[in-house]
């Protein structure tokens, strides 16, 4: 059941019992402020236990908008029936946060909480600026190849792309100025990063990109409005990626191309200390499970994009090894692992001593096989894309 | 008259962004009130660098005070913004004429603002079954007293019923 005014939406969702309001909410005379309240109670009264109102994207409110959500609570208060009435916000919304706790004074079943607030287990680690220098190091490593992967799984001069959870920015920056798209925008929820790629979109003096901070499971970015959509190295920190997915799904226009990319840490092959090595990465994938990321989730991306319905999907192993990469790029990257493995992830974890200086000796392990001469390592990404069906509708 | 404190600009050295247009577009086509206020905040919020929500921020803030104005204003005047950005704080400023038996109540309720606004006043605006019997806006003024840490001055020339309002917003909270 939908209700449409001129600039927003309300849609209920049965499956979660949750109201998603959409848009700009700025309510103008009487008539609208009595038409959104009787949707409400509507709503209301077909509903047990728990009603959850989403405002995650809600763009703005305005003093009605709020009038008429204290009026719906005083009706629900009045009617007695419902158990919960949880009221959800966005971290990255202003208006969402500031104005929506004081509907918990006027009922004491009104829960308010924000959605993106420890939304995942290891955000802390990730949206912290030292998380950036790692990623540098890997756009470094992967894009001589993943550019022309790129290509090659759809991206076409004059393409609008998205890059989602796009990092520092660098890999949307490297799009717009190499491969010529209209345009590019790229959203990030960590303030750090966003940042961080606006600073670099302006020393590489780039004009057809945009940076947002935003969330990906709620994105302010229209239906159907870009033809090559990516996520690069993010499903893995998700304990649902397939909501991001949608989100993805629902930004692509018909026909566009989504493209996903993972790493495997099984794929990591190195010799010679090849066993040292190996334990060394096994012992990381386990340590960041804990913190659920999935560093094995590579080969789990085929079967997302198919579960999505995505049609003509293919799939490729980036393999960047140290004959194609230059072996002080390779060590750079491997160091920036080592640190946040045993400090970021180590400290978040508590590991003790023993078990830091074995993560340690691993990492050197790994760092003196790529110095030899003779030695020889991998690093495998799986990339992944899908078209999203001609005949797709929205819900 | 005046109400609270004018923090003082340089225009010489401060950010600063104005716009002038007849308060009629707005009364007009209230639609535009939203567009306004996305346009200034977008536009102002542009230096910061947590630019969202410095700009879902600035937007709220301003369009509030565009609906007030949108029902305080005579059809056939003007409305200057202006915004200037100091060291603590974003200062907005709305110039235009009030219409005259709006007048007084307008000034004493932005007496209030900029005084002490009283929670249970806040909540009875705010859940309040029917607008005031004179509305102009009052709950969505009062929010940004309340719900955005902002600070209201105002000055009045009684004689052209000219008004021009300043709202503070503390520099902290745009930055998040
Ligand atoms: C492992 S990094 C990958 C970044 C980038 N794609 C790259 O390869 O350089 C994952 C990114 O996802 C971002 N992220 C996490 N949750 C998000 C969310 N809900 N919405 C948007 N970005 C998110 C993090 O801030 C982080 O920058």
């Amino acid at each position: 059941m939908k209700y449409a005014g001129q600039t927003y939406t309300l849609n209920y969702d049965p499956l979660d019992q949750q109201i998603n309001f959409d848009g700009i909410f700025r309510l103008a005379g009487d008539d609208e402020v009595a038409n959104v309240f009787a949707y409400l109670t509507t709503i209301h009264d077909a509903v047990q236990g728990t009603l959850r109102l989403s405002f995650r994207r809600l763009r703005y409110i305005n003093a009605e908008g709020m009038r008429t959500l204290s009026l719906f609570v005083a009706f629900a208060r009045g009617r007695n029936s419902l158990q919960l009435l949880k009221v959800v916000a966005s971290g990255v919304l202003a208006w969402s946060v500031k104005l929506l706790p004081n509907l918990s004074n006027l009922w004491e079943r009104v829960e308010f909480s924000v959605y993106d607030h420890n939304f995942y287990e290891s955000q802390q680690l990730i949206e912290d600026t030292a998380f950036i220098p790692l990623l540098r190091n890997q756009t470094r490593v992967l894009w001589p190849h993943e550019r022309a992967l790129m290509q090659h799984h759809g991206l076409k001069r004059g393409m609008r792309v998205a890059d989602i959870c796009c990092g520092c920015g660098d890999v949307p920056l490297l799009i717009a100025r190499e491969l010529k798209p209209s345009f590019v925008v790229g959203v990030d929820h960590s303030e750090a990063a966003v940042s961080y790629a606006r600073t670099l979109q302006a020393e590489f003096g780039v004009h057809n990109s945009e940076f947002q901070r935003g969330d990906a499971t709620a994105l302010m970015l229209d239906d159907h409005s870009f033809d090559f959509v990516s996520c690069r190295l993010s499903l893995q920190i998700f304990s649902r990626p397939e909501q991001i997915l949608r989100e993805l799904m629902r930004i692509t226009r018909p026909g566009g191309r989504i493209y996903v990319t993972g790493e495997d840490y099984d794929l990591i092959v190195a010799h010679p200390e090849e066993a040292a090595i190996r334990h060394t990465y096994e012992r990381t994938a386990a340590l960041a499970a804990e913190l659920g990321i999935d560093l094995r989730n590579g080969r789990k991306l085929y079967g997302m994009l198919n579960d999505a319905r995505l049609e003509a999907i293919r799939v490729d192993q980036l393999v960047v090894d140290t004959s194609n990469t230059p072996r002080e790029d390779f060590a750079a990257m491997v160091e920036q692992w080592r640190n946040f493995a045993t400090f970021s992830v180590g400290s978040s974890l508590k590991l003790n001593d023993q078990e830091r200086d074995q993560l340690l000796a691993g990492y050197a392990a790994h760092l003196r096989t790529i110095e030899r001469p003779n030695g020889y390592t991998t690093w495998t990404t799986m990339v992944c894309s899908g078209q999203k069906p001609l005949a797709h509708r929205a819900e | 008259m005046e109400i609270g404190v004018f923090a003082h600009v340089d225009p010489a050295s401060a950010f600063s962004f104005a716009i002038a247009l007849p308060t009629l577009d707005l009364q007009r086509q209230w639609g535009r009130c939203n567009l306004l206020a996305n346009y200034v905040a977008e536009y102002v919020a542009y230096q910061f660098p947590q630019r969202e929500w410095a700009e879902n921020l600035i937007s709220t803030v301003t369009n509030e005070f565009l609906e007030a104005i949108a029902l305080l204003a005579p059809a056939q005047s003007e409305l200057f913004i202006r915004c200037f950005q100091l060291p603590e704080t974003l200062e907005l400023e709305l110039e235009h004429r009030v219409e005259a038996e709006l007048v007084d109540l307008y000034m004493a309720f932005l007496a209030e603002l900029a005084d002490s606004l009283q929670e249970a006043h806040y909540f009875a605006l705010l859940t309040a079954t029917e607008r005031p019997a004179v509305a102009f806006n009052q709950f969505g003024l009062a929010m940004l007293v309340h719900d955005f840490s902002a600070r209201i001055a105002a000055r009045l020339d009684p004689q052209t019923k000219r008004i021009c309002v300043r709202v503070s917003l503390p520099t902290r909270e745009i930055t998040g």
